[in-house]
């Protein structure tokens, strides 16, 4: 079977000491960073960018999906704990994760969580490496018009899932397209919007742009806020063991909410607030006791875990096979692989067997480790979510500028990221989200280089795009989700799901 | 309606987008089927530019009340951006280690240390931290001292 011999390259890969090494560092990296409030996968994996730089592509890709599941765990454990969301994607944990706690229960439900995150897990895992060489294998079919109309749809698609109105989040897209090609344009040797600047030539670092609009501006939110979460009292752990019936109604919740939470990180700018949302509400309507949901249901909490973490490894199909990220976490992925010098799109599958499999296997390892190791760590990530912001502001401050710096050792970026933290702070105040910024910015590129090299086969004609089926398709869907966007109930709907930050 | 967060969003998409098509319009237009440097920033900025004027048309017919822009807090911004500058100003000519205390000192007023010691011991571990891991860890060639 090929699929076996290419898990079994997989292994091999991943279970080499150094990558394992790279795993088990971005796990627990991004475990330590997912419990602190606020500070999210995006956050994270910003700061984190430099340090990767220096390492084999195989090591670094495997460190930021380690660092990028191991935050969407972290976040978990302080929902429960402390009722504290270490991210948006796990707001939903909170209802009913924390009712537990103040029940005595909280250990239970933290195992439940992992259990469950470790089910969805394995099921993306498999569904990475089934669907991973189909969806390759047909996009290998795909012509510039089709590329075009996938960012197209990757764009319109997130700037709509945000939270408020998917005009402005298109809107913000369309800012990252436009300052994602600035710099000297690969056709002509024109510098673009440069206006001089010696260090814009290149374009704009894109390390600098997202430690700006994520890591700066998260700071500053965190500054104006600081004094309104003063107090924080944390539910003791208790036991750890759940009983015959908690694991029976969880073990239910845990599989829709796989299911759910994989369907949703396939698709485009959705992510894993929506994933979680969404497999929270699923089970509230399936459950026949409904009445129990907010008053410490385990299947509460077992579903939205599992949902997140099984958006968490999807979301890496569209972006690893077609090179189209689906939301801002993606993007600084896709971005760090182009750093590493290679190109993901359909060719990685026969470019880079060793990447696309070596991370495949070692997703489920950290899948196991975030089990085995950070459960009984669980009293130290509960303390460790109580450190005070006096020493978290400069440890981000001096981490994110000491990495910034390090990528070409000039002080240009660090002007750059201060640039983009301005802006990023006058979004905020907008309640502008920059998720589908980021996401513009690193298509910008490509989508300029698809949509000139279309019309240039079709000498000029724009129906080119509606001529070629699989990207009329394409623009058919991304047409059904704007008229969506447009209707109230819908509306209603996603604003419910997407309350907080995108991750 | 002035104070609206879909007015100024959109002033701030228009903004942007007419200088995408002002820039844009200096470089070579070219035609559709051999686009020039100039087309796609233009076609972008445009879009951008519609995409704006649309919401502040929407900010000035709306009946109902629209969410105000949060109102801006300037010491943290403003501490956090000059801890940045100076950042980059220092670490070239008196390297990392008087860019990190820059760093540290002037980012200072926004998070508020308790006292002296606390700063002193913040700061210190920090350059004691990052020396560690991005020198002698991996290996990168930064000067450290003047």
């Amino acid at each position: 079977m090929d699929i076996l011999a290419n898990i079994a390259l997989g292994f091999a890969v991943a279970l080499d000491w150094g990558n394992l090494a790279y795993c088990f560092l971005g796990v627990t990296l991004g475990t330590l960073i997912g419990v602190l409030p606020g500070l999210g996968p995006l956050v994270t994996l910003s700061i984190l960018l430099p340090l990767t730089f220096g390492m084999p592509a195989e090591g670094a890709i495997i460190m930021l999906a380690g660092i990028y599941y191991g935050a969407a765990y972290g976040g978990s454990t302080t929902a429960i704990l402390i009722n504290l969301p270490g991210e948006s994607s796990s707001v939903v944990t909170c209802i009913d994760g924390y009712e537990m706690a103040k029940k005595g229960r909280g250990g239970q439900a933290l195992v439940v969580a992992a259990l469950a995150s470790f089910f969805a897990g394995c099921t993306g895992t498999l569904l990475i490496a089934a669907l991973g060489p189909t969806l390759s294998r047909a996009a290998l079919q795909f012509g510039s018009p089709e590329n075009f109309s996938l960012m197209l749809m990757a764009l319109v698609m997130t700037g709509g899932m945000v939270h408020g109105s998917g005009m402005h989040g298109f809107g913000m897209a369309l800012l990252g397209v436009l300052f994602g090609i600035v710099g000297t344009d690969i056709n002509s040797g024109v510098e673009r919007f440069t206006f001089g600047i010696l260090g814009l030539a290149d374009g704009i670092e894109f390390v600098a742009a997202a430690i700006g609009l994520f890591a700066l501006v998260e700071i500053i939110r965190n500054i104006e806020i600081r004094q309104a979460n003063a107090e924080i009292s944390a539910a003791s752990v208790g036991g750890l063991m759940p009983t015959r019936e908690e694991l029976r109604r969880a073990a239910g919740g845990a599989v829709r909410g796989t299911a759910v939470g994989s369907f949703f990180g396939l698709l485009p700018g959705a992510g894993m607030t929506v994933a979680s949302f969404a497999a929270y509400l699923v089970e509230k309507r399936v459950s026949a006791e409904p009445h129990r949901f907010g008053r410490g249901a385990i299947e509460g909490v077992a579903s939205p875990e599992a949902a997140n973490n099984a958006a968490a490894q999807t979301a890496f199909i569209p972006t690893l096979t077609l090179g189209i990220p689906g939301s801002g976490t993606m993007a600084l992925i896709l971005g760090a692989l182009i750093i590493q010098g290679i190109a993901p799109g359909p060719r990685i599958l026969v470019d880079n067997p060793m990447l696309f499999w070596g991370l495949v296997a070692s997703m489920w390892i950290g899948n196991l480790i975030l089990v085995l190791v950070n459960l009984p760590l669980l009293r130290l990530w509960t303390m460790v979510a109580r450190v005070p912001f006096q020493w978290l502001c400069p440890t981000i401050l001096v981490f994110a500028c000491t990495g910034l710096y390090t990528i070409s050792l000039d002080g240009f970026d660090i002007l750059t990221a201060a640039a983009f933290g301005l802006l990023g702070y006058v979004f905020l105040k907008l309640g502008c989200e920059p998720a589908p910024f980021i996401l513009g910015f690193v298509l910008g590129p490509m989508l300029e280089e698809n949509f000139k090299r279309s019309l240039l086969i079709g000498r000029g004609d724009p129906s080119i795009f509606i001529t070629h089926p699989i990207s009329a398709a394409l623009l058919a869907v991304t047409a059904i989700v704007c008229i969506l966007m447009i209707m109230p109930r819908f509306r209603r709907a996603k604003d419910q799901a997407t309350e907080g930050v995108e991750g | 309606m002035v104070r609206s967060k879909e007015l100024w969003t959109g002033v701030l998409f228009l903004l942007f987008g007419c200088a995408g098509i002002v820039v844009g319009l200096t470089y070579e237009m070219g035609s559709l089927s051999r686009m020039g440097p100039g087309f796609f920033p233009v076609l972008v900025g445009g879009t951008l530019a519609v995409i704006g004027i649309t919401s502040m048309v929407r900010a000035a017919t709306s009946h109902r009340i629209l969410e105000r822009v949060e109102p801006f807090r300037l010491s943290g911004i403003v501490w956090i951006t000059a801890s940045l500058i100076s950042f980059s100003l220092f670490v070239r000519p008196l390297g990392l280690i008087a860019a990190i205390l820059a760093l540290v000192i002037t980012s200072a007023p926004a998070w508020r240390g308790r006292g002296l010691g606390e700063f002193l011991l913040i700061a210190c571990s920090l350059t004691g931290i990052v020396v560690l891991i991005f020198v002698l860890g991996l290996g990168i060639p930064m000067k450290l001292l003047p």
